[in-house]
């Protein structure tokens, strides 16, 4: 008996012998170096569920295409390599055909229209190879906002895969130019982030620069030289209805919104100097933030409302500073080549955007807000007026080509520098002005 | 003619005579050859359990489960803003969750489920509907005076047999003989081979149920069907050859149960033996499976070179250089995943942007499979606990 017992004990000790071989674990390996590549992605045509929703559920695929490919990080498989077909937003998916054709996200959608013109989305997005429903909603809005809930799919699909905010449905305001350079007309227009439905909200009697947005994007700001001198306005983007900031009608410019838009800071011009004020938009107090020689200009409020970045030449060249919201001290964080100006706190608080002028170029950039880290991300003969979407991952600016028939348009890069694009407008545009997310 | 042959002629003559016109002399009565049972009604479930080995009809019926239901548009309040007269503001789109959907995950081993046509969804089921038997009336007159013409047609009811008890019996004792060979103890083979599970004999049928217990419970007491019957009587011998032969058969008997006990020992122990020897195969089996050696460097750096070949980082994300995650993933000797990939590090549900680390570190190693790997050092690689790290990857 004792025997076998010691037979049975060698059988379970040699039983555990596959166990030994990996006694330390499982084998251990780090990925450090990736591919960087937008992600294939596919995008069957929405299914149009009742008549009249064919031309929509169209529209709404192509604009949902073209945001998430425009944004750089996602590149559509082109519908001719599909092996599956999706005909029935219900109906189950067949990921091996949708893992064949390499697309590691599929994205399918119904459209369907009711009697009173009512228009209904339906999204799905699903991980391809993880086999899994990453996510499904669905719009319900007039039909006339198709476009904005192409947007919002689109900034949903966008939000879930890569792990940021989205910035689709927003809109820019801008100074639309038309005319030769000699005699350049200018209005201030509002479009939608990518370009469509631009509308002019001023004519092009006085000359109009830099509007931007309030946090709601309800009211623009804005300079003008309506009263002969360059003045701060602002406009109700509802009612178009616009008042000058500054009462006492002291020669202003370049202003910008605090985060809770409240205030706004901006410059103030005093003879050969001009200084950084802010104004309480509800009772017009004005608050004296700087006090040099020098010329301070270009003011922006971190995203917590607790610092400004300006321009300034007071250590001899134009630079970038920081200091407090309320004044004090200011500190150089730029000391790069060049000149800096134009600086723009990002939405997400990390970064700085700038224009630098170096070499005879223009470029576009970003730094820390601390000033490391600095990265040259255009440049050309002009670029200028840097402005951050809303989830602070495209920069938006205006690039002016050279010559006499040079002329500004609209251009966005992402914050790696690898994606770079123009905006389409109908005009010619600059001073662009990112909104926020629209509520 | 002789005499005996007379006598045989008559003898047979009479034989003839009697089973020819014996019959009227010994008429049988029939009424006692033929068993009347009476005819009692069964319930439906009694019914369904006699018919237990019909086929199912519910087995054919659609599934219509496996469809994912049309989800239901709900009417959602729209809120409507005023039209401008400059800009036109776009209503507020309201934004609804949509219930999970209901995809077909399926392997890449299963063809792709072909997509079932909607009006399937509402397709009526035909000729899967179960109809329950009609109760028929008892043909038993409830005055309880029986037709004997009809009592003769009826079939007797059989005794209820014993049937298939819940209780396990145990094992009958082996029916082992007495080998004439001598066997030898038996050496582990050299050779590995697969642990058979070992044949037994099913001590009683699985094919209790309780509609069978319970017809067995509901007899007639005082049915006719026979209980048991008179053991017919032997023919007379002679005594001495039956008690002589009884007492061989008996002595037999003893010899024969005395061998048997040792032979069920004796087959308890090869058994057992038996036993100890899968085991010890089954092990070796199992430590059979190459192990070999640690990977090299070199191979270990063409796995990482593999994976990465696929892991397209999330880059863009806030922080994203703190987004290291591991995952654990099993492979077969094919170097194809069997297990995960799992998320170890951080542990807990990803939140937040290391979901996306997750599914990328996911992707990435999906889409790699499978791996081209030393099968000789398989234990070595079976599992594989992936960093994925892309703190050099970030792009500012």
């Amino acid at each position: 008996m004792m025997k076998q017992f010691l037979k049975l004990m060698i059988a379970v000790v040699m039983l555990g012998v596959p166990a030994q071989a990996q006694e330390n674990g499982p084998l251990r390996i780090e990925i450090t170096e990736g591919i960087i590549e937008p992600m294939p992605i596919a995008i069957p045509g929405f299914v149009a569920e009742n008549a009249g929703a064919e031309a929509f559920a169209q529209q709404l695929t192509q604009v949902v295409t073209s945001d998430l490919v425009g944004s750089g990080l996602f590149r559509n498989i082109d519908p001719a390599a599909y092996i599956g077909s999706v005909t029935n937003f219900n109906a189950p998916v067949s990921f091996p055909d949708w893992k064949a054709i390499n697309a590691q996200a599929l994205i399918t959608g119904a459209v369907s229209l009711t009697d009173d013109n009512q228009m209904v989305v339906k999204f799905r997005l699903f991980d391809v190879f993880g086999q899994e429903t990453l996510l499904g909603l669905q719009f319900a809005a007039s039909s006339q906002s198709w476009r904005r809930m192409s947007h919002k799919v689109a900034d949903q699909v966008y939000a879930r895969l890569t792990g940021e905010d989205p910035y689709f449905d927003s809109r820019v305001v801008y100074i639309a130019e038309e005319g030769p350079k000699n005699d350049r007309k200018k209005r201030l227009a509002v479009m939608d982030y990518d370009g469509a439905n631009t509308r002019y909200l001023t004519g092009s009697d006085d000359i109009v620069l830099a509007p931007r947005f309030s946090p709601n994007a309800r009211e623009i700001i804005y300079t003008s030289y309506e009263t002969g001198v360059p003045q701060v306005f602002l406009m109700n983007v509802d009612t178009l209805s616009r008042r000058v900031l500054d009462s006492e009608r002291n020669m202003t410019f370049a202003p910008r919104f605090s985060p809770d838009g409240r205030k706004v800071v901006m410059s103030l011009s005093s003879g050969a100097k001009s200084d950084l004020y802010s104004f309480d938009i509800a009772t017009g107090q004005k608050t004296q933030l700087t006090n040099t020689s020098a010329i301070d200009t270009a003011p922006s409020y971190s995203p917590d409302g607790s610092q400004i970045v300006f321009e300034s030449d007071r250590g001899g060249g134009q630079q970038i500073y920081v200091m407090p919201a309320n004044g004090g001290p200011a500190q150089r964080i730029s000391f790069g080549t060049g000149r800096y100006g134009t600086p723009v706190w990002s939405p997400r608080g990390d970064m700085i955007a700038f224009t630098n002028i170096s070499g005879g170029r223009f470029h576009i950039g970003v730094m820390r807000t601390d000033g490391s880290q600095e990265k040259l991300l255009t440049g050309s003969f002009l670029d200028e007026g840097p402005t951050w979407s809303p989830n602070g991952r495209v920069i938006m600016f205006f690039r002016e080509t050279q010559g006499s028939d040079g002329a500004p348009s609209l251009f966005s890069v992402d914050v790696t520098g690898q994606f770079l694009k123009k905006v389409a407008t109908p005009t010619f545009g600059s001073d662009p002005a990112w909104s926020g997310l629209l509520e | 003619m002789e005499t005996g042959t007379k006598i045989s002629l008559g003898a047979h003559g009479a034989l003839i005579g009697l089973a020819v016109f014996g019959g009227p002399l010994f008429d049988a009565d029939d009424s006692k050859a033929i068993q009347i049972s009476e005819v009692s009604i069964i319930s439906a479930e009694a019914f369904d359990g006699l018919m237990s080995t019909a086929p199912n009809p519910n087995v054919d019926e659609p599934q219509q489960s496996e469809l994912a239901q049309p989800e239901p548009v709900v009417d959602v309040p729209i809120e409507t803003e005023p039209v401008e007269d400059v800009v036109q503001e776009p209503v507020e789109p309201e934004v609804q969750e949509i219930a999970e959907p209901e995809p077909t995950p399926e392997l890449e081993t299963t063809p792709a489920e072909p997509e079932v046509p909607e009006g399937a969804v509402t397709q009526e089921a035909t000729g899967s509907e179960v109809v329950a038997p009609d109760a028929r009336e008892a043909e038993v007159d409830q005055s309880g005076q029986v037709d004997p013409e009809r009592l003769a047609l009826l079939r007797p009811k059989p005794r209820p047999a014993p049937r298939i008890s819940d209780e396990v019996v145990e094992k009958p004792p082996t029916d082992a003989e007495r080998s004439e060979e001598t066997v030898e103890q038996t050496q582990p083979s050299e050779e590995p081979a697969e642990a058979k599970p070992e044949e037994t004999e099913e001590a009683a049928k699985p094919e209790s149920t309780t509609e069978i217990v319970t017809e067995a419970d509901d007899v007639d007491p005082d049915s006719a069907a026979p209980v048991k019957s008179a053991r017919p009587k032997g023919r007379p011998s002679d005594i001495v050859q039956k008690a002589q032969a009884r007492k061989a058969a008996a002595e037999k008997a003893a010899a024969d149960k005395i061998a048997a006990d040792k032979a069920a020992k004796e087959a308890a122990k090869k058994a057992e033996a038996e036993a100890i020897e899968a085991a010890l195969k089954a092990a070796q089996a199992e430590a059979s499976k190459p192990s070999g050696p640690p990977l090299t460097g070199r191979e270990k750096g063409a796995l990482v070179l593999a994976v990465q070949e696929c892991w397209n980082p999330p880059i863009g994300v806030q922080n994203a250089a703190d987004l290291k995650v591991t995952l654990l993933v099993e492979l077969n000797e094919q170097g194809r995943i069997t297990d995960g990939p799992t998320l170890i590090s951080p542990s807990g549900s990803p939140q937040g942007v290391v979901k996306q680390a997750y599914e990328a570190g996911r992707r990435a190693l999906i889409r790699c499979a499978p791996y081209s790997l030393p099968k000789d050092k398989y234990e070595q690689w079976r599992q594989i606990e992936v960093t994925f790290n892309p703190q050099n990857m970030v792009v500012r």
